[in-house]
């Protein structure tokens, strides 16, 4: 096990908002509000972060150098410059690696039962 | 949005609001453009949401802090060793704040107990209204449930069993219907002891429709509702565990009811209680009238309820009776001329017209609250400004504003939470208490047990945060603002500083003032209203009266026999020494029934059915006049060979006046309808109040019992002497006549009137003593508040006396401080009592709610109480001893 790696096990088991704002930063930088919109569509209203956890959450994440501050892009020249973006750090992306590792090896030990099988949601 | 995320951001840790403040402020302005949010609900959500997050957030990342992070200030630098999450610093205030509140028993006990009446008040009234207004109905899906009635010239009354019976069949937008009759007496045999009980008869569809399911064994089956059927009955609980001793083997088991047999076929609970508090219920075919009344569709007998089809709204069920009732009358001219249909919820029978009242007292109760809780952070304020230099010094030693604000606010909840005990002990006592006084204060049917369900907790637990919120947030505002914080500056203390606070505390004790006189002049409103109506005479004399009823079963007694029964029992009542006269009444006056019928005045000429004239009908005895002394105007009163010999008709003066206005009414004809023979009017009387004191008279027409008998008549005697003491030779002589028959509703007809009062009286008596409450706390807070300032003024009033100034001026001064701020709260008070008086309009009785008299009083009273607070105060100011307040600081 190299050192990024035991770095990033220190995080794991992943806070829920955490993993799913590494999982929405690992494509593109976004702003608190895009974070929050990205999150929402992808989970189809089932996540919600709303401002004080999201942000209490990125300020935490950014002390523990999970993401960073990006430079606006190119396309937002117009944008309000009190708006912020932020981008996934190596230690970040290592992490969500590893979680999702951890979720996929959990998921697939409770898929090998019957009972539980690939089937629906029972309602 | 942004205006108010701006608050929640102040419950976020610094660093955070510092650093990322804005970019949330302009996150929480994109989220409040999202279509979602555009509306009032969508808004509500929004706000609701942001506010449970800031909440969490402020809650986790505090603890956060608590547990590592920056170095925490002196003042928190925890004394645990090792990890102190945010419930030790909490731990540490409640710890701190139970010391502060014992060293101050006084304050603590006056801030608990004030608290404690408000919240007290507060929970009974909502326990009341919870057990009436939210859970009123113990059936399937109550909303549901509607009363279905006849309809005749505006009133409303029962069904007829024939159209009942289209009803059921052609109202397709209502699962059942069913119609029952409640007036029938059973003996009993066949249980422990013989017995009188009370059932109804109902359709089979009875218990189904109600969505009532048996305790043991079943209910009725429509095979069980036709004539030729076995003899079938459905017990109540209550009288399964009376009569039977909770006999398990009661099903299948027989009974002899008025000497035939029953069958037991089930139990339901003893929350079933419609009609009324019955015994059983048997199927209303097998149980005949002994004529043929259940045939004739004029004949409205039967309540009736139905239960709408899911999703069906009540006016269509009604819009659907009432064309079903039209069909009918155009199918059955003559007999349904002028009758309709309509439909109510259930609910408002029960509740009735108690809504407008819980809602009232609710209205004065909050106002008791408020009161309580501007006292308490009038309270908490003095405390807080003489603790300026506690404050200053825990500030100067690195204690940050949240730390400070959250030991005000601990402190502030630890008395909510005792008031809350407090007053959710006192409520569950005295509610109890007050009911069992006043049996007619609720709706029959309802019963009241403070019960800790959930509306209960959440509304104490949201009245214990109001509080705590309400006592606490103005002391830790000023605690922020930094207002309190000179002193250690200026090292002057008490004597300097505190404009602010000062100000804030006048502005309670004005704003106290004011809600006192609101309360105030509503209760005095009711109280007049009370008195006026109390005296208004209700047409017939109501001492030395006493009254019973006495229900003949009609199974045992056709038309002769009830008429031989009251023939005998006026004639043996009659010869005893004590009775003067003997009157009998089909329905009596304040008892609450009544039967409207029309009829045709000779000489009227044709009228359209529905405008026929129509009276409130009584079937009486000879002597019921004389009586109860309703006075006879002109002609005669009734004799014995009426309704057997001759026969005439006596008007009130109410319906001479409207059918013959400025004519003589006696020797004028009625009739019933084109089939009957026309009736002369033979005497006129005087005007009854039949509904109570608080009701116009009702047009009356009497016809003698002798023509017309009905099983079920009251008996009224005028006695010599005290009323009561007659009781039991009235039920010796009924038992003589028929040893089966039992005398019911036995009451002097002073007890009737008290008791068609007695709402009204326990309305006024509340709320005088909810405006008792709040002048008393009202009071408190101006001693205080005056008590507060002369302390603070020690040194200055020292120093005036030391100069030679001299007791009286002293006093004078402060009385006239006092009397400022009264003023200002009655000039305050005296428009928003206007306004609140509207509310109460429905309640009053002959008078108007803006009544200057009764306002200006109550203004002098409130102005008296606070002058006498001022005084008391001021007594005190002039016992200071000018060297030992000079000495103190």
């Amino acid at each position: 096990m190299n050192k990024t790696n035991d770095d990033a096990e220190r995080f794991l088991p992943l806070r829920a908002n955490w993993f799913h704002i590494l999982v929405s930063l690992a494509d593109s930088d976004r702003h608190g509000y895009g974070i929050m919109q990205e999150v929402e569509e992808r989970t189809a209203g089932g996540v919600h972060l709303w401002p004080a956890t999201l942000y209490g959450s990125i300020k935490k994440m950014l002390e523990e150098k999970l993401i960073a501050e990006a430079g606006s892009p190119q396309d937002a020249a117009g944008d309000d410059p009190r708006r912020r973006y932020y981008t996934i750090s190596n230690l970040g992306l290592e992490v969500l690696r590893c979680e999702t590792h951890r979720l996929e090896t959990l998921v697939a030990g409770a898929r090998a039962k019957p009972a539980v099988g690939h089937g629906e949601r029972t309602p | 949005m942004t205006g108010f995320y701006r608050l929640v951001l102040w419950l976020l840790p610094g660093d955070l609001r510092r650093d990322f403040g804005p970019e949330m402020l302009q996150t929480v302005a994109l989220l409040s453009r999202d279509p979602r949010y555009q509306t009032i609900g969508g808004r509500l959500r929004l706000l609701a949401a942001l506010t449970r997050d800031g909440l969490i957030s402020a809650w986790r990342t505090r603890g956060a802090d608590a547990r590592g992070g920056r170095p925490l200030p002196p003042s928190q630098q925890p004394p645990f060793p090792g990890k102190a999450t945010l419930m030790d610093f909490v731990w540490l205030d409640l710890r701190a704040a139970l010391r502060t509140l014992r060293k101050n028993a006084g304050f603590t006990a006056l801030a608990v107990l004030t608290l404690g009446l408000g919240i007290g008040a507060n929970v009974a009234v909502f326990g009341v209204l919870n057990a009436v207004l939210l859970r009123p109905l113990p059936y399937d899906d109550p909303d549901q449930l509607v009363v279905l009635a006849e309809t005749f010239r505006g009133n409303s009354a029962n069904a007829s069993y024939p159209n009942v019976a289209d009803w059921q069949e052609r109202a397709d937008l209502f699962e059942g219907i069913t119609g029952f009759d409640d007036r029938k007496v059973f003996n009993l045999t066949g249980g422990d002891m013989p017995q009188q009980v009370y059932g109804a008869s109902a359709t089979a569809g009875f218990f189904d429709v109600l969505g009532v399911a048996p305790l043991r064994g079943r209910t009725f089956r429509p095979d069980d509702d036709v004539p030729e059927a076995a003899k079938v009955v459905v017990l109540s609980e209550r009288l399964w565990r009376d009569a039977f001793g909770a006999d398990e083997q009661i099903v299948g088991r027989d009974l002899r009811m008025n000497g035939e047999p029953y069958t037991v076929i089930g139990v339901v609970p003893a929350s079933l209680r419609i009609p009324n508090r019955e015994d059983l219920w048997v199927p209303l075919a097998t149980h005949p009238y002994g004529d043929d009344r259940l045939q004739v569709r004029s004949e409205t007998i039967l309540e009736v309820i139905g239960r709408l089809k899911p999703g069906v709204t009540l006016a269509q069920g009604r819009d659907q009776i009432s064309a079903i009732a039209a069909a009918l009358a155009a199918n059955h001219p003559g007999e349904l001329d002028g009758r309709g249909a309509t439909a109510w919820p259930l609910r408002d029978d029960v509740v009735g017209n108690i809504e407008p009242v819980l809602d009232l007292m609710l209205a004065a109760v909050g106002i008791v609250l408020l009161i309580a809780v501007v006292n308490v952070t009038n309270m908490s304020l003095a405390r807080a400004v003489t603790r300026r230099r506690e404050v200053s010094l825990r500030m100067a030693l690195g204690a940050g504003p949240w730390r400070l604000a959250r030991g005000q606010l601990i402190e502030s909840g630890v008395l909510a939470v005792s008031g809350g005990v407090l007053g959710a002990t006192f409520a569950s006592w005295i509610v109890p208490w007050v009911l069992a006084m006043n049996p007619d204060a609720l709706p029959t049917g309802i019963t009241v047990e403070l019960a800790p369900d959930a509306a209960m907790l959440a509304f104490v637990a949201g009245l214990v945060t109001l509080s705590t919120l309400g006592a606490g947030l103005v002391p830790v505002m000023l605690t922020r603002s930094r207002r309190l914080t000179g002193p250690l500056q200026d090292g002057s203390g008490a004597a300097s500083g505190g404009a602010f606070a000062t100000r804030v505390r006048n502005g309670l004790v004005v704003v106290e003032v004011a809600l006192s006189l609101v309360l105030l002049a509503g209760a005095a409103l009711l109280v007049q209203s009370l008195t006026r109506a109390a005296r208004i005479e209700p047409g017939f004399a109501t001492e030395g009266l006493l009254t019973a009823r006495i229900d003949l079963p009609v199974t045992e007694y056709d038309a002769d026999a009830q008429r031989r029964f009251f023939d005998q029992l006026r004639e043996r009542l009659g010869g005893l020494p004590r009775i003067q006269s003997v009157g009998l009444v089909s329905r009596l006056p304040l008892s609450g029934a009544t039967s409207i019928s029309a009829f045709d005045v000779d000489g009227m000429g044709e009228v359209p059915a529905d405008e026929r004239p129509a009276a409130h009908i009584r079937t009486v005895g000879p002597g019921y006049f004389e009586a109860l002394s309703i006075p006879l105007v002109r002609g005669r009163t009734f004799d014995e060979n009426d309704g057997v010999s001759t026969f005439g008709v006596i008007v009130d003066e109410e319906l001479a006046e409207q059918l013959w206005p400025g004519e003589e009414a006696i020797g004028k004809q009625i009739r019933e309808s084109a089939a009957t023979p026309w009736v002369p009017v033979v005497g006129v009387v005087g005007r009854t109040r039949h509904w109570g004191q608080l009701f116009a008279p009702t047009q009356t027409l009497y016809l003698p019992y002798k023509m017309l008998p009905e099983a079920s008549m009251h008996v009224v005697l005028r006695t010599e002497g005290e009323p009561a003491t007659l009781t039991p030779t009235l039920r010796e002589i009924v038992r003589e006549i028929d040893p089966a028959l039992p005398v019911n509703d036995v009451q002097s007809m002073e007890e009737r009137v008290a008791g068609s009062l007695a709402r009204p009286r326990f309305n006024t008596a509340l709320l005088s003593v909810f405006a008792a409450v709040a002048v008393a706390l009202g009071a408190l807070g101006i001693y205080g508040t005056i008590a507060w300032s002369v302390a603070q003024r020690r040194r200055e009033i020292g120093v005036r006396l030391a100069l030679g100034a001299r007791q009286g001026d002293v006093r004078r001064m402060v009385v006239a401080q006092g009397l400022r701020l009264t003023l200002l709260g009655v000039a305050l008070g005296v428009p928003a009592a206007l306004a609140a008086a509207r509310l109460i309009e429905s309640q009053l009785f002959q008078i108007e709610p803006t009544d200057p008299a009764t306002l200006a009083a109550v203004a002098t009273a409130i102005g008296a109480v606070a002058l006498a607070a001022s005084w008391l105060s001021a007594r005190q100011a002039t016992r200071v001893d000018p060297l030992t307040s000079l000495r103190t600081e």
